[in-house]
Parts: C-alpha cells; sequence; structure tokens
C-alpha cells in the first residue's frame, strides 16, 4: 500500500473516531484534507518579471503555439492551460467572488485575444488541449510579467502565486537576477512554494554556469543558506524552438529542456511529498483537537485538591489531638505555670492588702465608725468583702484568659467541609463549643460566691464575739473615746487587728484553695473538649473517608472511560505520522 | 536665442540690483554661476538599469572602444565624468567629503568599476575623467552605475551623486520596456531629476534590440514598435521627448570596425552552417574553425549576433559598407541624430532652463528662514525666474514635436518639415524656424511668417476651434508670436537706425 492509500485508509478510520467522539464540527475539515490529498491537478506556474520569455518557454515545454507571443508585452492575462480531448477555450470573467465563465469561439489569434480582453473585466482563460505533458492532471498557468507599469498586471499573477502548486520563475540570461526579482522570490515564493528558477534565453550566455552560481549566490545572500539546492536551470526557448522545427537532437540537448523536464517532475515528487505531509500534519492536528477537550476533561476529574486540603487538615488535627492528650503535654504544663504564677501574684495582692489595711485603712475606717462599735465590725467586714471581690475578679479573669490561651484551637469543623462543597450527614454540636467559656465562668463565679461566704463567716465570728464579749471592750471604747483619741484608735486597732488578720490568712488559703479548683476546673474543661474534638475528628474522618473513596471510583471509571478514547486517538497519531 | 541672451542678462542684472545692499548680496555668486553654465558644454547623464549597456552606449558615443570599461554583469561601481582636456593627463577622484586626489589612469578603471571593489568605493563621490574626444566639447558625459543592483552601493553611488551635480540632460536605457522599479528609483530622485526630467531634456532608449534576433528577424522594427507603444504610456510622454530602439553593443562595434575585424569576418563567412552556430554563444564559440577561441569571443561580444548575421549576410565587403549596414541596424544613427537635433541645437534652452531651475529652488528654499525684507525680495526674484523660464519653455513646441515624432499625425511632408522648423528642430533663429537661409531680408521674413500663418490657421479652421487636438491651431500660434517678436525687433532696428543717424 502506497503512503496515499494508507493516509486514505487512515483518514477513513479517524472519521469513526471524530463521529464516535461527537466532534461533528471536525468531520469538513478531515473532508478537506481527504479532497487535498486526492486532488490529482497540479497547478505549475510560470511567472517572472515581463519580457523574460514565459509564454515562448511554456509554448516550446508543451511543443504546442499557444500563448501568445510578442516583441512587445504580449500576456496581459493568466492563461491556465490543461488537458482535455476537445479543444476548448473559455474566458473567466466578472467580480472576484462571482466569476463567470464563457466560450471563446475563435482562438487561432491568441495575441489578439490578450489585447481584445486585456481591457475588459477579464482574470483568465481556460484552455483545453490534447497534449501528453497534461494528461497526468498538471496544468500549466501563464502570468503577465511582474515590474512593468502596467500594475493590473502584478495583481493577476500576485493573486494566483499563492494558488499554484509549482513555480517555474524565469529570468533572463542577458541580465543578472535583479533585486526586484529576488524580493519577489523572497516575499511571495520561496517560504510556501516549491519553486524553480529557470534562466531563459541561456544561448545569450557564454559562460552560463557563472550565471548560475552568481544567481544561486544572490539567493542564499538574500533568502537563505536553506535554499542552496533550489534547482537552477538554464535553457534555452530559441534552441528548443530550433528543435521542434528541424528535430535535431543538438538543438534539444542544448536547449536543455530536458533538464528541466526532468526537474519539474522531481519537484513535482517533493510537492506531492509535501503534500502529504501536509495532510498528516493536518489531521495530527485534528486529532490533537479532538483530544484537548478530553484532556481537560481528564485533569479537571483527576483534580483532588480539594480532597488534599481537608486531608492535610485532618491530618494537622489527628497530630494536634494526639499531643493534646498526651500526658504532661504542653497546655497542661502552660496551665500549671499559669496558674503558680496567678497564685503568687494574687496573694503578693493580698498580702499588701492586709498591710495596709492594718496600718491605714483601718484609722480611716475608726474615723468613719463613730465610735458606733457595730458600724465599725461592718465597715471593717464590708472593706474585708471589697478585697475579696477585687481579687474574685482578678482571678476570674485572668483564669478565662489562661483558659483561652490554652484551649485546644479547632482546625477542622463541618463547616469548613460544607464550604469545600463536600455533602456531610453528620451535624456537629456546634453550640456547645461556642458557650464552653461562659460555663467555666459560672463555675469560676460559683466558687468565689463560697469564698465571700466564707470571707463573711470568719467575720462573724469576732463581731459576734465582741458582742458576747460583752461591755467590757466596748466600754473601753466609748471611755477611751473622749480622752486621748489617738490612744483610743490604737487600742480599737489592736482590737480588731488580731481579727482582720485572721480573716485575710483564711481568705489567702481559700483563694489558694479556690485557684487549685480553678485549675482542676480548667483542666478538666480542656480535656473534655479534647474528647469533643477528638469524637469530632473521627466524625469528619469517617466524612471524608466515605467522601473521598466515592470520588476516587466514580473518577476512576470516568477518567478509564476518557483515557480510552484518548488512547485510540494517540494511536490513530501515531499511525499517521507513520506514514 | 537672441533674446534669451538678452533676457537673461537682464534677469541677472535685475536680480543683482534687487539684492544689492541687502544680507542676500552673496546671491550674486549663483546668478553669474548661470552664465558660465550656460556657456559650458552640455551634461547628458547616461542613467538606466543594470546591464542595460550603459557604458557601452558611452564608448559608442565617443566611438572609442575602451573609453570606459563594460562587461555582461553589473560592471560600472562608480560616476565617471568624462570632460574634454587636452593638457590633463590625470583622473581626478572627487571624494564625500569635498576633497579631491589625482591618479592615474591606470588606477580609474580599478575605481570605477566592480572589479577589486575597493574601499575606496564607498567613500568617492565622483571620478572627473579628461579625454581628447571631439564629441565631449560639445557633450560631457557621465557614465552611471544601474540602478536596481543587488549591491546597493550602486544605486547610492548614482544617487550620491546626482545629489550634487544636476546633468543638463538625461539618457534613459532600459532593457525589455520600462519597469516600475526604473520609474520608482528616478522618483528617488525627485529632488534634482524627477522634477527636471521633461521632454525637453530627457530621451530614452530600449537597448540591446541585438537580443531580439533571431526571434525577430527585424530588431529595430519591433523595436520601435514596442518603444511606440511604451510612448503612449502617459507616464512616459510626460517625461520623456522620445524612445529610441537600440543596439550599443552593434553601434560600437561599427564604429571601431577593422581590417583585423575584417580578416576574422572571412574566415567565419567560410564556416559551414554559420547561421546555425549563431543561435547561441556557447555553440559559436565551440564550433570547429580554423578561427581561435579568442577571435571568436572577441567578434561575438563586438558585434552581437545579430551583428554577424549582418554582416555576414552582405556581399560587399567594403568597410564603410560594413560600417553604415551595422550602424543603421543598431538604431545608432536615428538615435544620435535626434541627441544632437534634440540636444544640441537646444543646449542652450536646456542648461539655461535647468540653471534657472537651480537658482530659483536655492531662493525658494532660502524663503523658509528668512526675514521679512528678504522674503519679498527672494518672491520677486523668484517671480522673475519663473517668467522667464515660461518663455524659455514652450509647452505646445514640445507638444507639436512629440505628435510629428510619434507619426501618429495627417501631415504632409512640408507640413511636418514646418512643424519641425518652427519648433526649433533646426536651430533657434527667427530665420531658421520658417526655413529662410541667412540672406533673407526683414520684409522676406515678415512675409514668410504672413503666408505660414495664413496656411495654418486655415487648416484650424478647418479642423474647428474647439476640436481636440488642434494642432493646426498651435502653429499658428507659434507663427503668430513669432510675428511680434520680429516687429519688436525692427522696432528697436527702426529707432537704433534714426539713433545713429541723428545729427549731434
Amino acid at each position: 500500500m502506497n503512503r496515499k492509500s494508507k493516509l486514505n485508509k487512515l483518514i477513513d478510520e479517524s472519521v469513526k473516531l471524530i463521529s464516535e467522539s461527537n466532534r461533528l464540527d471536525l468531520l469538513p475539515h478531515l473532508e478537506k484534507y481527504k479532497a487535498i490529498l486526492n486532488e490529482s491537478k497540479i497547478d505549475v506556474m510560470v511567472c517572472g518579471e515581463f519580457k523574460r520569455g514565459k509564454s515562448s518557454l511554456i509554448n516550446a515545454l508543451l511543443q504546442e503555439d499557444i500563448c501568445a507571443v510578442d516583441v512587445d508585452i504580449a500576456t496581459s492575462l493568466l492563461t491556465r492551460i490543461s488537458f482535455s480531448d476537445e479543444l476548448y477555450a473559455k474566458r473567466l470573467y466578472g467580480d472576484v467572488g462571482e466569476l463567470q465563465e464563457q466560450d471563446i469561439e475563435d482562438y487561432s489569434d491568441s495575441l489578439k485575444i490578450q489585447k481584445d480582453l486585456e481591457k475588459t473585466n477579464t482574470w483568465m482563460l481556460n484552455i483545453g488541449i490534447k497534449n501528453e505533458m497534461l494528461k497526468t492532471g498538471v496544468s500549466i498557468i501563464d502570468s503577465p510579467g511582474i515590474g512593468g507599469i502596467n500594475e493590473m498586471h502584478d495583481y493577476l499573477t500576485s493573486f494566483y502565486v499563492p494558488k499554484a502548486d509549482i513555480i517555474l520563475f524565469i529570468m533572463d540570461a542577458s541580465e543578472p537576477l535583479s533585486k526586484s526579482e529576488l524580493d519577489f522570490l523572497r516575499d511571495k515564493i520561496a517560504s510556501t512554494k516549491e519553486f524553480i528558477i529557470v534562466i531563459n534565453k541561456a544561448d545569450l550566455c557564454m559562460d552560463i554556469d557563472e550565471m548560475v552560481e552568481d544567481t544561486k549566490s544572490k539567493i542564499i545572500e538574500s533568502i537563505g543558506e536553506e535554499y542552496r539546492d533550489i534547482p537552477i536551470v538554464p535553457v534555452s526557448t530559441l534552441l528548443m524552438n530550433e528543435y521542434i522545427e528541424g528535430k535535431d537532437k543538438i538543438d534539444l540537448e542544448e536547449s536543455n529542456f530536458s533538464e528541466l523536464n526532468k526537474h519539474i517532475a522531481n519537484t513535482m515528487n517533493v510537492y506531492q511529498k509535501k503534500v502529504i505531509d501536509v495532510v498528516k500534519e493536518g489531521i495530527i492536528e485534528l486529532l490533537d483537537s479532538l483530544r484537548e477537550p478530553l484532556d481537560t476533561e481528564i485533569r479537571v476529574n483527576e483534580d483532588n485538591s480539594i480532597l488534599m486540603e481537608l486531608k492535610q487538615k485532618l491530618d494537622k488535627e489527628k497530630s494536634n489531638i494526639n499531643e493534646l492528650i498526651q500526658s504532661a503535654s504542653n497546655w497542661e504544663v502552660e496551665l500549671g505555670m499559669h496558674i503558680s504564677q496567678l497564685r503568687s501574684e494574687t496573694i503578693n495582692q493580698l498580702d499588701k492588702k492586709i498591710i495596709d489595711l492594718r496600718n491605714e485603712s483601718i484609722q480611716d475606717i475608726i474615723d468613719n465608725a463613730d465610735n458606733d462599735i457595730e458600724r465599725l465590725a461592718e465597715l471593717i467586714t464590708q472593706e474585708i468583702v471589697e478585697v475579696s471581690l477585687n481579687i474574685e475578679e482578678f482571678i476570674t479573669t485572668e483564669i478565662l484568659r489562661i483558659y483561652n490561651n490554652i484551649s485546644p484551637k479547632v482546625i477542622l469543623d463541618k463547616e469548613d467541609i460544607e464550604l469545600k462543597g463536600v455533602d456531610l450527614d453528620i451535624n456537629i454540636k456546634k453550640k456547645e463549643i461556642e458557650t464552653k467559656e461562659d460555663n467555666l465562668s459560672v463555675i469560676l463565679s460559683g466558687d468565689f460566691a463560697r469564698s465571700t461566704l466564707v470571707v463573711m463567716g470568719l467575720m462573724k465570728i469576732p463581731v459576734v464575739g465582741w458582742a458576747l464579749a460583752g461591755y467590757t471592750a466596748f466600754d473601753t471604747i466609748v471611755k477611751l473615746k473622749e480622752r486621748n483619741s489617738r490612744e483610743n484608735k490604737l487600742r480599737i486597732q489592736k482590737a480588731f487587728n488580731g481579727d482582720i488578720q485572721k480573716a485575710l490568712i483564711n481568705l489567702k488559703r481559700y483563694t489558694k484553695e479556690v485557684l487549685i479548683n480553678s485549675e482542676k476546673v480548667v483542666r478538666n474543661q480542656i480535656k473534655s473538649e479534647i474528647i469533643t474534638l477528638k469524637s469530632n475528628y473521627m466524625e469528619i474522618k469517617q466524612v471524608y473517608d466515605n467522601y473521598n473513596n466515592k470520588i476516587i471510583s466514580d473518577n476512576k471509571e470516568r477518567v478509564d472511560n476518557i483515557n480510552r478514547k484518548v488512547q485510540s486517538i494517540d494511536q490513530m497519531s501515531k499511525y499517521v505520522s507513520r506514514v | 536665442m537672441f533674446l534669451h541672451k538678452k533676457s537673461i542678462d537682464v534677469l541677472i542684472s535685475e536680480c543683482t540690483l534687487l539684492i544689492k545692499g541687502t544680507s542676500l548680496e552673496y546671491l550674486n555668486d549663483d546668478f553669474n554661476k548661470i552664465k558660465d553654465d550656460i556657456t559650458s558644454p552640455m551634461k547628458i547623464a547616461i542613467v538606466g538599469e543594470i546591464c542595460s549597456a550603459k557604458s557601452t552606449l558611452v564608448n559608442a558615443l565617443l566611438g572609442e572602444e575602451d573609453a570606459v570599461r563594460t562587461g555582461v554583469k553589473e560592471e560600472t561601481f562608480n560616476v565617471s565624468w568624462l570632460y574634454y582636456d587636452e593638457s590633463c593627463k590625470k583622473v581626478t577622484v572627487y571624494y564625500d567629503d569635498d576633497t579631491s586626489e589625482e591618479i592615474s589612469f591606470s588606477l580609474w578603471d580599478y575605481m570605477a568599476n566592480r572589479k577589486d571593489q575597493s574601499r575606496y568605493a564607498i567613500d568617492i563621490n565622483y571620478l572627473k575623467v579628461p579625454k581628447v574626444n571631439e564629441v565631449l566639447k560639445q557633450f560631457e558625459i557621465i557614465d552611471t552605475p544601474g540602478l536596481d543592483a543587488i549591491n546597493n552601493i550602486d544605486s547610492q553611488n548614482t544617487r550620491k551623486f546626482l545629489d550634487k551635480h544636476v546633468p543638463d540632460a538625461i539618457v534613459l536605457l532600459f532593457n525589455r520596456g520600462i519597469s516600475k522599479i526604473l520609474l520608482d528609483q528616478l522618483a528617488l530622485y525627485q529632488k534634482n531629476i524627477f522634477n527636471q526630467m521633461t521632454p525637453l531634456n530627457t530621451v530614452g532608449v530600449l537597448t540591446k534590440i541585438d537580443n531580439l534576433w533571431p526571434g525577430e528577424s527585424n530588431p529595430l522594427e519591433a523595436g520601435n514598435r514596442v518603444a511606440k507603444r511604451l510612448m503612449n504610456e502617459d507616464i512616459l510622454s510626460q517625461t520623456i521627448f522620445d524612445i529610441y530602439p537600440l543596439s550599443p553593443a552593434m553601434a560600437l562595434g561599427a564604429k571601431t570596425i577593422s581590417s583585423k575585424d575584417i580578416e576574422i569576418l572571412t574566415k567565419l563567412s567560410k564556416v559551414d552552417g554559420i547561421e546555425r552556430l549563431l543561435r547561441s554563444e556557447k555553440r559559436f564559440v565551440k564550433s570547429d574553425s580554423s578561427i581561435c577561441d579568442a577571435d571568436k569571443i572577441y567578434i561575438y561580444n563586438k558585434f552581437t549576433r545579430y551583428g554577424l548575421h549582418l554582416l555576414l549576410g552582405l556581399l560587399d565587403w567594403n568597410i564603410d559598407t560594413l560600417r553604415n549596414n551595422i550602424l543603421f541596424n543598431s538604431g545608432f544613427e536615428t538615435f544620435i541624430k535626434s541627441i544632437y537635433a534634440h540636444f544640441g541645437k537646444r543646449s542652450y534652452q536646456i542648461k539655461l532652463i535647468k540653471s534657472l531651475y537651480m537658482v530659483k529652488s536655492k531662493v525658494n528654499g532660502l524663503k523658509n528662514d528668512a526675514c521679512d525684507s528678504e522674503v519679498g525680495v527672494l518672491r520677486e526674484i523668484d517671480r522673475r525666474i519663473q517668467r522667464l523660464m515660461k518663455d524659455i519653455v514652450d509647452e505646445d513646441e514640445i507638444e507639436l514635436l512629440r505628435v510629428i515624432y510619434s507619426g501618429m499625425h495627417n501631415f504632409t511632408i512640408d507640413e511636418v518639415e514646418d512643424i519641425r522648423h518652427i519648433c526649433g528642430e533646426y536651430g533657434s533663429s527667427i530665420g531658421t524656424r520658417i526655413g529662410l537661409g541667412i540672406e533673407s531680408t526683414v520684409d522676406d521674413i515678415l512675409d514668410t511668417i504672413k503666408s505660414k500663418y495664413m496656411y495654418w490657421n486655415e487648416l484650424d479652421i478647418r479642423i474647428g476651434r474647439f476640436q481636440e487636438n488642434n494642432y493646426p491651431r498651435i502653429v499658428s500660434k507659434l507663427y503668430m508670436s513669432l510675428n511680434k517678436e520680429v516687429i519688436i525687433i525692427q522696432e528697436n532696428m527702426e529707432s537704433l537706425n534714426s539713433y545713429l543717424y541723428k545729427d549731434i
């Protein structure tokens, strides 16, 4: 099987592939490539500057007088010569996009036809002749010369160049390749077309090899090193015509037309190969575009970044919990440290208060009591209660602060998971977590309420004691009052000092107890939170695992499906590229 | 001619007066240069595409085989300005930086041509080459490198030169027909050349017509056909007086034909199937014959294959017959006649127009930076130059000439002669313009003008006043204005006579 039929078969299979994938939009492209591949017509266009002998060369090549030839510019229309059993000549005219065809009755005077039609809106002559050279589907296109002052000639030629398959660029042996010729070659032909440089009128040149070398070096220098092997074929149309007339083999040989024919045949092969390459590339490109959305789908399906993120968080949570439940874990150490710090701070404050109360504040209180012993006891009690309340507030705030500092932070909760779009069946009791701080406060303040009672109880004993002690102390105070008040004050102070100190020491002791208790409360609170945390984690983990398993199994099926398609596309591309 | 000379003197003295005592007094040098310019030989530049045989044409014009170097590829690299000088034996090289140096003739070739491109090539503005050749007494010839050369420097060198030196006239060569590139390249010289290119000072040459043979059995005739069609292109008829088909190589060959050539030709005539050999240069040189290869190449290049075909076809081997035949078929005769008729007789007019144009553009350029009082003066000078230029170039004359040269007319031979005369093709004196000899009196002149005017006026009326292309009307108008000129002179003469014979 040759390359062409191989490629044809692969195109047919690609059609199936494309239809299966519901990509019917790609089918017309594939059909276009099939058409390109199976196009047997090759357009060989002869172009070059004006008066280079293009038409004469075509006539000599076909050995037929078909193109108009004159000493003056004769070709003003594109002329396409193709094979036909029956002779015909038609003109293509009208507006671009709405071209019309009309038969030309009499084509015997081609020069006159070119001249007559030049001023009309004719674009092209289509000529059919029974010429063996054209039988394989080759058409030869004669074109008006470029570079003259008639811009329409340039336009027509430039218009057809992109449509041609092979270009014969004609230059003249009596003139070196000019800048304008090089520019045309470089800008219009070289990069897109297979071409042959034909140096016509070689009979005018003594050293044609030098001419060929000169042309080659100019092309390499101006267009590029990759054009080093572009065929440059000197020919003599004159000698070929001599041969056609006289059949002298020497004329044929010296005309070099056989060589030109050989080069044209070679270039056609190169062209055919190039067509196959172009079709191959085109199909591979089509297959790529068939594959592209599948790739995207795979990518999307394989995209588990959300799960990855959740997994990461879960792992972190897990290690966090593990750390929290360890004995002598950080939080416990920290709690102990903070509590002991708080204790020393509190005790310190209480000590200060005791000294203050015994030495300074008591004086004012005595003054304020105005010798009323009941009132005095009440004031002192009030003062002590105030101290205890202050301490209570201080401790409560501090304990809460400590708790807040060390209570475990939740890394992952249900909300997180829901936000990620993960479907959950389990509700987490969020409220509990939210209100835990309040709970603690209640617990703590309950302690302190008791502490006040304790203090009050302590104080009551001396007052009652005082009352029971009777009037001696009382009387003493009353008596003293009238004498030296300063002396009295000291006596009263002395009378209460012991009780005050006792009460404060009790308070101190109690505070210590409270702190120890608070520590316990906080510890237990945190421990219970850790347990909640752990159970939350377990629940979320379960959800995650279920979800993860579901997605993976779902995707796997889908991805496998797509992958199978992609594989068959890849396989097809491989086959195509191997052709 | 008389009037022009007088007018230019008047213009110069008027302008000198206008600038006297002003800051513009330095312009005096430019005014006086007009006078120098119009007395020096006419400078003709040979401009054209690559390989259009410009240098060969220069050699043919001078009738010297090796006046300037020639070759098959792009050869001429720098501008060479050939002038007449018996005493000077050195070529002067003018560099871009306005310095110059004298070199020997042997170095000229080295510097002007592609071979051994020297480091000088780029810095040279042009080479001034003295030659003892009668042709150069009338025309100085400027040989230029081809336009559209791949090596851009060649074109640049032509442009560099033309930026500084404006030739009086241009011979424009093209190979197969006029290309857009050539027109574009010429447009690049717009400032100094394209504005200057008028049918008055530009002729075209369809060159290397020898290459048309054997495809065309009569290349000259074929060339004429192409030339005629080209002259129908507006862009050309507006800038070129006419196009002449020409084979510079054959012309040079004819002019330098020698007894040695005849010897080789004689041998050639005995070679069998010579016509067949002439179909290809290579075949010709490689053929077996008693002639050595060097001689074959020499004779082929000298006469071209068409030339050889002509020569070998002649029966009379008299050197003059050979020369004349080749010269005629080269198209050179028609060309040179036209050059002399067109440029020669008109050289004064062409040079004057050019000089005036140069001063005019300088004056116009100065206007931009001038103060108010100067602008007034410059505008006045510009106006006067403009007026004089209009007097000198009569566009109607050029139109008429083109018509009769194109052959697109129904005039009789006598009528054509009338037109040639009145348009100054035989000289610009009043007598010559009406076809009278120098002995004719003023009355003869007036009578002739009158009768010719009547004749052409009648033709004019017959055609119809408002008809397009009413050439007789143009002719009758020319006679009318000539009549006026004569009467003015006559009046001046009478006053001169009365002055001369007046009693003191």
